[in-house]
């Protein structure tokens, strides 16, 4: 009886005819993608279009005037974009290179109990939330290192923009590396321990093993990693709006914080909805590019 | 077709009950056992919370707290729960400007109990133009230099300096014993964009005129050779600060004038409970900020209320008395009195008060009061997103370096203004 309904189900989809009884199971799914998706989304869309203060009074409707002012390089919008693909570029780099040297280092030699110890502290950091971590890093970099009298360490780390920058690219990579080397690590331990022996029977050294063996087979693994941290690093928020507050004087408002500046500080919510539509369009790019990418470029042997 | 009934059955069965939910939810609010507020004196803290149950004791009413520190972006917080539709029923408003956006969602007081014992110097800074009277306010604050009695004596420096020449003199004197002259928390946004910017801006005899001067373009900051003057001031600190800046926060400020590390602080005397908890047999005092060299008033110090406290319109009428007999409760109650003056070291905005028992800090802001000695502040005039906002970076950027010189940033805040109008 179960078995001829599901085949009578399965001939029903392959025949791609669905019947209001079918339709209806995704109704809870679908009203939940209306409600915490589509309803905001379109808002926000309309919003950008108006003049308007977010609390009170009435909405002005201006058409594209809002996206104008934002690719205006004057305005504090086009340097928080700047700022936003400065810090991506470098934190995206500086992220997947330390965490694929600690995964290499685990799953090659420290493959002792070491090794598994070694993966928890490094993945700890990835469970502290941002904005307590922004705060943890605050106090850090103001008071414990102000306390160490070497070079670096005695440096005004929150009080010039350019130490300000490296201080929010530290504390997001020290975050995010762990996540990442958890990733390579699970590529790396994938990979067939045939090959890798049989490489080193044919008397290949370490590096062409790394760079002929090992690295085109994780190649998956760090075009997603790339992307996570890409879409991560753009959408900084809760690192910066604790660890240094944008400051200083505005040197380190990231894209996603500047949204929110200007649709609740500075009570433009049209202008400030405008930016998230183009926040919108860059993040779903990226993310759509990776999709793309994983796909094409995944190798097996 | 059991089915289709069966689903649609469920979902009428959830629709019925979110219904009746939140029609339960409106007949506890009829009874009105519970109000919640929202306000920006975290550093009442404890104390305030002590308060609350002593309310709940007397009249079974629940009083709900979400409080944050004034650093933590009151405004823009208050303006994301209404934008979420959360309106506190009670909240704190800066005044005038912040109610020209928040109209909508203040219930207008009528002929509040609380009036009759407002004292003089806050009458008119509740009631709008058109005479709405938009909160309640419960205390006056004083922005000045807190300085070290005990490290003023000890560099002989006898009488308070009145203009900029002599605390020029009193910062070398203070050099000369090995103390480091200011403690500034200027990497705090309100401390430079709001209270300093206060202090150059409002010190005037025609501070109204000014700022609608300011608002219709028919006055300007860079034209204004006090506020310009304003940068002797600035630069006379920033040469002789204990810390960085940039680097302090008004907490560490606070920390390190407590210490003895630093002999002046640029703060108010609502900072002075956390400074007698680090220190507690502190002895301060508080005198002017001299704004520029040709400053007449630079022994005067800033005052004005704070906040203001406000009912939310969006609430039943139930609701709307319940608070409104707390707020009354809050300023007439003798221990709600108390609390104010002794826990909060506040100075209060009412004459019915027993101020025998004012903190020192408080009886001499109360007596510049009376000398005649203080200047009313207009921050909560200005454009909102100004004074922890544009300002603060402005100024924090000249601190920085960024501005050739102090001219060239009052040019910037002028812009600024314009911008935000």
């Amino acid at each position: 009886m179960q078995l001829s309904r599901f085949v009578f189900v399965m001939k029903k989809l392959s025949n791609n005819r669905y019947t209001l009884n079918d339709v209806l199971y995704t109704v809870p799914a679908f009203l939940i993608f209306i409600l915490v998706l589509l309803i905001p989304l379109i808002t926000t869309f309309i919003a950008a279009l108006t003049k308007w203060n977010g609390v009170g009074g009435s909405m002005q409707f201006i058409g594209f005037g809002n996206f104008k002012k934002i690719f205006d390089p004057e305005t504090s919008s086009w340097k928080a974009l700047v700022f936003s693909f400065k810090f991506t570029v470098v934190s995206v780099i500086i992220t997947n290179l330390i965490a694929l040297l600690i995964a290499l280092v685990i799953t090659g030699r420290m493959k002792s109990p070491l090794g598994g110890a070694l993966r928890v502290v490094y993945f700890i950091p990835n469970l502290v939330g941002g904005l307590t971590m922004g705060f943890i890093w605050r106090f850090i970099f103001l008071r414990v290192f102000s306390t160490i009298n070497l070079p670096l360490f005695n440096a005004l780390w929150l009080a010039t923009p350019s130490t300000a920058y490296w201080a929010s690219i530290i504390v997001f990579c020290w975050k995010n590396i762990g996540y990442v080397m958890l990733i390579y690590i699970a590529n790396l331990q994938n990979i067939e321990r045939d090959v890798l022996e049989s490489a080193m029977l044919d008397g290949a050294s370490y590096i062409s093993v790394l760079f002929r063996i090992k690295l085109p087979l994780i190649v998956p693994a760090i075009t997603s990693s790339l992307f996570l941290i890409i879409s991560r690093a753009f959408k900084l928020f809760d690192i910066v709006f604790s660890l240094t507050g944008g400051g200083p004087y505005g040197s380190t408002i990231s894209y996603a914080y500047e949204i929110y500046f200007e649709a609740f500080k500075r009570n433009n919510y049209g202008l400030g909805s405008a930016k998230a539509v183009v926040f919108f369009v860059i993040v779903a790019a990226v993310s759509l590019l990776q999709v793309y990418l994983t796909k094409r470029k995944e190798v097996e042997l | 077709m059991k089915k289709k009934v069966l689903v649609f059955a469920l979902v009428i069965l959830v629709a019925m009950a979110s219904v009746f939910a939140s029609a339960a939810a409106e007949n506890t609010a009829e009874k009105a056992k519970e109000i919640n507020i929202f306000h920006f004196k975290a550093l009442w803290g404890e104390d305030w919370l002590d308060l609350m149950k002593i309310y709940e004791e007397q009249t079974g009413v629940h009083v709900e707290t979400d409080m944050v520190g004034g650093d933590s972006g009151y405004a823009t917080l208050l303006k994301s729960y209404i934008a979420a539709g959360e309106i506190p029923d009670i909240f704190m408003v800066h005044g005038l400007a912040e109610y020209d956006e928040l109209k909508d969602y203040i219930e207008p007081m009528k002929n509040p109990a609380w009036e009759k014992n407002v004292a003089a110097f806050a009458k008119s800074a509740y009631t709008t133009a058109d005479g709405v009277i938009m909160g309640m306010p419960v205390v006056a604050e004083y922005f000045g230099l807190l300085y070290n009695k005990d490290i003023f004596a000890k560099a002989g420096i006898t009488e308070t300096p009145k203009n900029l020449a002599e605390l020029a003199a009193a910062v070398e004197k203070i050099k000369a014993i090995g103390v480091a002259p200011f403690a500034t928390g200027f990497s705090t946004g309100w401390v430079v964009g709001q209270h300093m910017m206060n202090t150059a801006i409002s010190k005037r005899a025609d501070i109204q005129a000014f700022i609608s001067g300011l608002w219709d373009g028919t006055k300007k900051l860079t034209d204004d050779k006090q506020v310009l003057e304003f940068g002797q001031t600035l630069d006379l600190i920033l040469a002789n600060t204990y810390a960085n800046p940039l680097q302090e926060d008004h907490a560490a400020s606070v920390t390190n004038f407590a210490t003895g590390k630093a002999a002046m602080l640029t703060q108010g005397n609502w900072k002075e409970n956390s400074i007698r908890t680090i220190n507690p047999d502190i002895n301060i005092g508080i005198m002017g900020i001299p704004v520029g060299s040709s400053d007449a008033n630079g022994d005067s110090i800033m005052s004005g209320l704070p906040f203001l406290l406000a009912i939310n319109s969006q609430i039943s009428d139930a609701k709307k008395q319940a608070c409104m007999d707390f707020l009354n409760w809050f300023v007439t109650d003798p221990t709600a009195q108390k609390y104010i003056i002794e826990k909060f070291a506040g100075v209060p905005a009412y004459s019915n008060f027993d101020t025998t028992n004012l903190s020192p800090l408080a009886k001499q802001c109360v007596a510049y009061d009376a000398a005649g000695k203080s200047f009313a502040w207009s921050f909560s005039q200005w454009p909102t997103n100004l004074p922890s906002g544009e300002f603060a970076v402005d100024v924090q950027g000249y601190i920085g370096g960024q501005y050739a010189s102090w001219a060239d940033c009052v040019a910037q805040m002028q812009k600024d203004w314009e911008n935000s109008i």
